[in-house]
C-alpha cells in the first residue's frame, strides 16, 4: 500500500499554517501527531519532533525557551522567486530546474543560489518520499479522490489527456489547488497516456470500505490541521471534450446559480453595513454622505433585482 | 395634602433637569434607528429632518447641561 507520503521534514513544515512563525511545543506535538496519523505513521508527536530538530537544515529550531518551536526560515527574493515559479508552472519541479530558472532571472550564481537557497527550510516547500522534486505545501493531494471517483464510475483506464477535465468537471476539484500523484501510488499504474487502476478486485465493496474509511480520516485530519496533497505533475495537459455534455451543461448552470446567489449574498451584507454607516454619518450630521450612501443602495437594489430576474429566468429552463 | 405641595420639588430640580436630559438622550437613539429604517425605504428628506430634529436636540441637551453644571454647585442658591 504505496501512497504518497511526506518527506519528514514536510510534515514538520504542514504543522505551521500560513502565517505562522512560531508554536507552543504542545501544540506542535498535538498537530504532528494529528498529521502523522493522516499519512498512517503511528509515531510519538514528541520523539517525531525531537527527531526533526536535530536534522541538518531543519526547518524549525527551539525558540526562546523550550516549550516554543519556531520556523527557521528568514524571508528571501529568491525563495520569493522560485515560489512564484512552482505556482506559475503549477508542477513540481527538481532543485536543478529551480536553481536553472532562478540562474535566468537573477543575477545571482549558482553557488549562492546553491548556498541561500535552502528549501528545506522553507515552510512553502514541500516533498513527497521517493520524490526529488519540490511541491508547494498549499497543493492539495488528488489521488484519493480520483481513485474513489474512478472505482465508482467503474472506470479502469483514464487517458491522462482527459486529467484536467475529469478533475474539475467530474469529480469538481479546482486544477490549481489540487495536484495528482499516480507515481507514487500503488492504486494507479501509470502507462503510455493514460493512467490505469491497479487493484483487480472489485471496487465496491472492499475498497469501497476502505476509501471510506480513508476519507473519513482525511476528515480528521483536515479538520486538525487541512492537509495539503500534491496534485499531479501531468496537470498542465490540454483538455479534450469527451464528456457528457448533458452532465456538463447542469454543472455550468449549478455554478453559475451558485455565483449569482453568492452576489447576492455579498450585496445583502452590504446593506446591512450601509445601516451602520448611516448611522455614524447621522451622528456626524454628514448629510452628503448619507446621500451617497442612498445612491450606493438604490444601485445595488437594481442589481439585485437584475440577478433575482436572472435566476428566475435561468430556472425556468 | 398633595395640592399643598408644590408641583416641583425644588430640592430636587436638577435632577430633574437631568431626567428630561436622558429622555432627549433616549429620543437621540430613537432617531437613529428611525433613521436606518427611513433609509432603507430610500426616504433622502425625510432623513434630512431628522437630522434637524437632532440638531436641536443636541443643542439642546448642551444648554441644558451647561446649566446644571453652572447652577449646581452654587449651594448657596439651595432653599434646603
Amino acid at each position: 500500500m504505496r501512497r504518497p507520503t511526506y518527506t519528514i521534514t514536510s510534515i514538520m513544515k504542514k504543522v505551521f499554517r500560513p502565517g505562522e512563525r512560531s508554536l507552543s511545543r504542545s501544540e506542535v506535538t498535538e498537530r504532528l501527531e494529528a498529521g502523522l496519523r493522516a499519512a498512517g505513521l503511528a509515531e510519538d508527536g514528541e520523539a517525531f519532533l525531537a527527531k526533526v530538530l536535530t536534522i541538518p537544515n531543519s526547518p524549525v529550531r527551539i525558540g526562546r525557551t523550550e516549550a516554543i518551536i519556531e520556523l527557521v526560515h528568514q524571508p528571501h527574493q529568491l525563495f520569493d522567486l522560485a515560489y512564484r515559479y512552482l505556482r506559475d508552472a503549477h508542477a513540481p519541479k527538481t532543485m536543478e530546474q529551480i536553481s536553472l530558472e532562478l540562474r535566468r532571472r537573477t543575477n545571482f550564481s549558482w553557488n549562492q543560489i546553491a548556498r541561500i537557497l535552502i528549501l528545506e527550510k522553507d515552510p512553502r516547500f514541500v516533498r513527497y518520499e521517493a520524490d526529488e522534486r519540490w511541491f508547494l505545501a498549499e497543493w492539495k493531494l488528488a489521488n484519493d479522490h480520483v481513485y474513489e471517483y474512478l472505482a465508482r464510475m467503474g472506470v479502469k483506464v483514464l487517458p491522462l489527456r482527459a486529467l484536467v477535465h475529469t478533475l474539475e468537471q467530474e469529480i469538481g476539484l479546482s486544477p490549481r489547488e489540487y495536484i495528482f500523484l499516480p507515481e507514487l501510488d500503488d492504486r494507479f499504474q501509470v502507462e503510455s497516456g493514460a493512467v490505469r487502476i491497479r487493484s483487480a478486485e472489485p471496487p465496491v465493496p472492499a475498497s469501497g470500505a476502505a476509501s471510506a474509511a480513508e476519507a473519513t480520516a482525511e476528515d480528521e485530519a483536515a479538520a486538525a490541521m487541512e492537509p495539503p496533497q500534491p496534485t499531479g505533475s501531468q496537470l498542465s495537459l490540454e483538455d479534450d471534450c469527451v464528456m457528457n455534455t448533458t452532465a456538463e451543461k447542469i454543472n455550468v448552470q449549478k455554478e453559475v446559480d451558485a455565483l449569482l446567489r453568492q452576489a447576492l449574498t455579498l450585496l445583502e451584507s452590504r446593506n446591512q453595513e450601509m445601516g451602520q454607516e448611516v448611522v455614524s454619518h447621522f451622528q456626524q450630521s454628514d448629510m452628503q454622505a448619507i446621500a451617497a450612501l442612498m445612491k450606493e443602495k438604490q444601485h445595488n437594489d437594481q442589481v439585485v433585482l437584475g440577478i433575482k430576474q436572472v435566476l428566475a429566468s435561468l430556472n425556468q429552463q | 395634602m398633595k395640592e399643598i405641595m408644590p408641583s416641583i420639588d425644588l430640592t430636587q430640580r436638577f435632577d430633574l433637569l437631568r431626567e428630561i436630559i436622558a429622555i432627549y438622550r433616549t429620543r437621540l437613539t430613537q432617531l437613529e434607528a428611525k433613521v436606518i429604517s427611513l433609509f432603507e425605504a430610500n426616504e433622502l428628506e425625510a432623513i434630512a429632518d431628522s437630522m434637524r430634529e437632532k440638531e436641536r436636540i443636541e443643542q439642546r441637551i448642551k444648554k441644558l447641561e451647561q446649566f446644571v453644571s453652572q447652577w449646581e454647585g452654587q449651594g448657596d442658591f439651595r432653599i434646603d
